[in-house]
């Protein structure tokens, strides 16, 4: 596969393989402190939102909350790569957890993301790929805003309850994995109306309060983020061109477990969430790094928004 | 019973660290790609592409008992061949394997080629 050996031979130039063996050890504590602190967070700005029921300081409260359960995209992303933790069922138990909270089908999600790593930044081919060239202020606004995301997610789960895959599907999903996939979105699916039918029996808001309703407005956060992994990067197979590390501070790359090292997680997807930061070190003038964190990314977006309409104007 | 096929010699026992892989070309044309692994003293040999998207298992990690796809990180059952994580569900073919001399040897069939 001609993407797949782009990849390996640029990884061979930057970096030998016992470098990587030594930074690809796997273990289960780091995963477990990131999730405790997670945890902690989500329960922190839970509690933000139950403080400030009754008055207008629910807004800001609801926001901030959806914006961390919206981070919880990292986990279930690097538990859907099977790098979280030394120990498979439990990754697997955290993908799960995090999955049905972030309401995304895992195994589904596992399939789909795959595909991505063989195919980052091919035009047609990468079923990740975030605003490709050339973009809009509105698709760029209505990418952020989450709603897309939405409307495929949901899609996905329910038709997969209903016992349909899309053909479009067959490209990354195998035949063989199919009748799982439908199984995982009937578990989902169950679950989730368990938890309707408890709120109704005991006249409760409080699944649409605390989880429903900030993971609804805090999905921009996710697309926010996500923009800066891809967007506006080089098309095509070399992964020191089609990806892009945001630097920015440790609370940020805490809370979104390492994944803004992004250049170097696609350089090698087998280094474990925690060795990115010394990964990065040791990569970091081979790669391609903003350096100017998430606003600065962000900033370069809009300025190419401006050139692309003075380009139209003067055509 | 015999079994069908030829032993190749495939690699120097000491070019493979413990709990390790390398990858190797074996066959009369070198026509067959097999990763040769030492988990705990012991030699056992696969095929090297992975079922799923055909990246080389030899690039992967060893960890215990089986081989971490590099790509997508499905894993493998080293002595079954047994698909173990999702994304891969294919088996892998494995090899009967023998050590004489320092060297692994691979039992592979041999293609018949024109
Ligand atoms: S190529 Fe091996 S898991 Fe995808």
């Amino acid at each position: 596969m001609k993407e797949l050996d782009e990849l390996v031979k640029v990884r061979e130039q930057i970096i030998p393989r016992s470098q990587l063996k030594r930074l690809a050890k796997r273990n289960n504590y780091a995963g477990l402190g990131f999730l405790a602190f997670h945890f902690f967070l989500i329960c922190g700005t839970g509690w933000l939102v139950h403080q400030a029921l009754g008055s207008w300081w629910i807004v800001p409260a609801v926001f901030l909350h959806g914006m961390i359960l919206a981070t919880l995209f990292a986990p279930l992303h690097e538990t859907s790569h099977g790098t979280a933790f030394r120990t498979i069922w439990l990754n697997e138990a955290v993908l799960w957890l995090c999955a049905l909270i972030y309401i995304f089908p895992p195994k589904w999600f596992r399939y789909h993301h795959a595909f991505h790593h063989t195919y980052t930044q091919i035009r047609r081919r990468d079923n990740a790929m975030v605003l490709p060239r050339p973009i809009t202020l509105m698709q760029y606004l209505v990418y952020v805003s989450g709603l897309m995301v939405w409307r495929r997610n949901l899609s996905y789960l329910f038709n997969h309850a209903m016992g349909r895959i899309d053909p479009a599907e067959h490209e990354y999903a195998p035949v063989d994995q199919h009748p799982m996939l439908v199984r995982e979105a009937r578990v989902m699916v169950a679950i989730y109306a368990g938890i309707a039918a408890l709120a109704v029996a005991y006249g409760s808001w409080a699944p649409v309060i605390y989880w429903l309703l900030p993971r609804i407005v805090g999905e921009s956060y996710a697309r926010w983020i996500r923009v800066a992994e891809h967007t506006g990067c080089e098309e095509g197979s070399d992964p020191t061109a089609n990806t892009r590390t945001t630097l920015t501070n440790p609370f940020i790359r805490t809370l979104w477990w390492n994944m803004p090292y992004h250049a170097e997680h696609h350089l090698c997807a087998f280094v474990p969430f925690h060795a990115l930061g010394k990964f990065h070190e040791q990569v970091y003038d081979k790669v391609l790094v903003s350096n100017g964190g998430y606003f600065k990314v962000h900033l370069d977006l809009f300025r190419r928004f401006i050139r692309l309409k003075h380009g139209a104007q003067s055509n | 019973m015999e079994q069908p096929g030829k032993w190749h010699r495939a690699v120097s026992v000491s070019e493979i660290e413990d709990d390790d892989v390398v990858g190797v070309t074996v066959g009369e044309q070198g026509e067959h790609e097999v990763a040769v692994y030492k988990l705990g003293g012991k030699c056992y040999a696969t095929a090297d592409r992975c079922t799923h998207q055909t990246a080389r298992l030899s690039d992967g990690l060893v960890i215990d008992d089986f081989i971490e796809c590099p790509l997508h990180q499905g894993r493998f059952h080293i002595p079954t061949g047994k698909a173990r994580s999702a994304p891969v569900s294919i088996a892998l073919q494995t090899y009967p394997t023998k050590v004489e001399d320092g060297a692994v040897y691979v039992l592979v069939e041999d293609i018949q080629f024109d």
